[in-house]
């Protein structure tokens, strides 16, 4: 029997004739922070809703906790929050009363004693809700869903519309709660968040799994880059294991042997006698992996309309 | 019943903040009730007939219109959707929001009975039967505005599809007050409204039999387990799209 906090097999999502979620499989392991990527309609949303127990999936085996969320729903809450886009606050109790409503919801389960000070809102306890940023309003559920104790959180964009300093916040808070060894399952369109933050990520692409893996085996799926200016008539350029294309002076070079091709080309122009203009290489950032992702999913659209 | 004193406490706050609620389930039952003492009760003769009324109203607003309302605001807000998806149960939900509104038509039934008789220089004959009945009709009424909000909108369209009940109601309170204590059947009984008023005026007047008012709270307490069965299947807890 598997132990991964969330096991999802084959899940199947439609909403009339519309496929989407179309058979996806999903491990998340404890205490990880795995990030769910993917553009709007990609499915996220729908997987997370039938991980939440709020829809009944199609087809596929979803397991949160060991358990079938749909027919467990409430015995899994608080063992596992989920902060929602939408945070369903009623505007006129305080932060203080939302949370304590929040926990007598929940008896038994105790969280850490002051979950408000954790998100840094402790000197917002006694404000209306509806008198709260957007940022305090995502802080303040994100501190119910701590205040549960939950083993597993599942957060849907939990940075989106935050200013920097809120988005660093929360992060600190998502590593801390790591490091207590919850396991956090969040979707997001920021990539950088997914780099700073998650151990593994899937990207989504019209209701499938495009890529998945860790941030370092996802990114060495794609080709690494080499790029420089070379200085006016230059003589033929070496053989390349990957693909290079000059463009009025600026080559790149995409390749899967980043350390052979960046070789071959510094020796090239040690022996050549060349100076490279603005030289750089680098792995495939994940925003290159991700881009990748949509066009192929675009290529594969325009083909479908053929 | 998982969450009701959670939820109750925290809705009761909410109707004290919020001045347009606070507002519409004060204010306005009591001038329509107070309405009343101007003129002739319209049906029955005596203080009882003009004391159904006044029950008739309360419940009618201060339940009925003020918990649909509320019920479609909560949804609009995400605030039910946010509650289901902690451990409280859906009657510990329905519960907690409306009865902060069958307590607060409590405390305004005795305000006003307390007025009219005053008035009208009597004592309710059986005061524990009257209180049974705003208790038992307020329960009737939070279980229609459960069933009305799960076929409305918004906070707004509570205005229209409350008509029909309210329709319904009026009509069993008037079939109940111009018939005599002894010649209530179940037909009158059977319609919303009907039970509670025979119930209200043996509170008020004295008699009627155990078996009689046995059947009349029984009646509308069919009336609520209904209502609640057909609504916690039909009721939307997110707003549609």
């Amino acid at each position: 029997m598997s132990t991964n906090p969330v096991e999802v097999n084959g899940l199947t999502s439609v909403y009339g004739d519309f496929t989407a979620v179309a058979g996806i499989d999903l491990q998340v392991r404890q205490g990880e922070i795995f990030a769910l990527l993917g553009t709007n309609g990609a499915g996220k949303t729908t997987t997370m809703e039938t991980l939440e127990g709020h829809r009944r999936p199609q087809g596929g085996e979803v397991r949160v906790l060991g358990l079938d969320p749909f027919r467990n729903r409430r015995r899994l809450t608080g063992r596992v929050s989920a902060v929602l886009q939408e945070s369903g606050f009623a505007g006129d109790l305080t932060a203080s009363e939302t949370l304590r409503l929040w926990q007598r919801l929940h008896p038994g389960r105790s969280g850490p004693p002051d979950p408000l000070a954790l998100v840094d809102l402790g000197h917002r306890a006694d404000v209306r809700v509806k008198q709260l940023s957007g940022g305090e309003r995502r802080r303040l559920d994100l501190a119910l869903a701590v205040s549960t104790d939950p083993e597993l959180l599942f957060l849907d964009e939990p940075t989106t519309g935050l200013d920097p300093a809120s988005r660093e916040r929360t992060w600190r808070i998502l590593r801390d709660l790591r490091a207590e060894g919850r396991t956090i399952l969040l979707t997001t369109h920021y990539l950088e968040e997914a780099e700073a933050l998650s151990d593994r990520v899937s990207i989504m692409d019209r209701g499938t799994i495009a890529i998945s893996g860790t941030l370092a085996e996802v990114v060495a799926s794609h080709a690494a880059r080499i790029r420089c200016a070379l200085p006016p008539g230059a003589g033929p350029l070496p053989p390349f294991e990957g693909e290079s294309v000059l463009d009025g002076g600026l080559l790149t070079v995409w390749t899967r042997r980043l350390q052979q091709d960046l070789h071959r080309l510094l020796a090239w122009a040690e022996r050549e006698g060349h100076e490279l203009g603005r030289l750089s290489a680098a792995d495939a950032s994940l925003a290159e992996v991700f881009a990748s992702v949509r066009a192929e999913s675009a290529a594969a659209e325009l083909e479908g309309v053929r | 019943m998982n969450g009701w004193a959670a939820v109750a406490g925290a809705e009761l706050r909410l109707i004290l903040r919020n001045r347009t609620t606070a507002l519409m389930a004060l204010a306005l039952p009591l001038l329509f009730a107070g309405l009343s003492f101007s003129q002739n009760s319209p049906v029955g003769e005596g203080t009882s007939a003009l004391a159904v009324v006044q029950m008739g109203m309360l419940l009618s607003f201060t339940v009925y219109l003020t918990g649909t309302t509320t019920l479609s605001a909560r949804r609009q807000q995400l605030y039910l959707k946010r509650l289901r998806s902690s451990r409280a149960s859906v009657l510990g939900i329905v519960t907690g929001l409306m009865l902060p509104l069958v307590l607060l038509a409590l405390v305004q039934a005795a305000v006003l009975f307390g007025l009219t008789g005053a008035v009208a220089g009597q004592v309710p004959a059986q005061p524990a039967l009257l209180v049974l009945a705003v208790l038992v009709g307020g329960a009737m009424f939070a279980a229609l505005a459960f069933l009305t909000a799960a076929f409305t909108s918004s906070p707004e369209a509570a205005q229209f599809t409350t008509a029909p009940a309210f329709v319904v109601v009026a009509a069993g309170l008037i079939w109940t007050l111009t018939t005599s204590p002894e010649d209530i059947g179940p037909e009158q009984l059977a319609v919303p409204g009907g039970a509670l008023a025979q119930l209200a005026r043996y509170g008020w007047d004295g008699g009627g039999s155990p078996s009689g008012i046995l059947l009349a709270i029984a009646m509308s307490l069919l009336v609520t387990v209904v209502s609640i069965a057909v609504a916690a299947t039909a009721f939307r807890w997110e707003p549609r799209g």
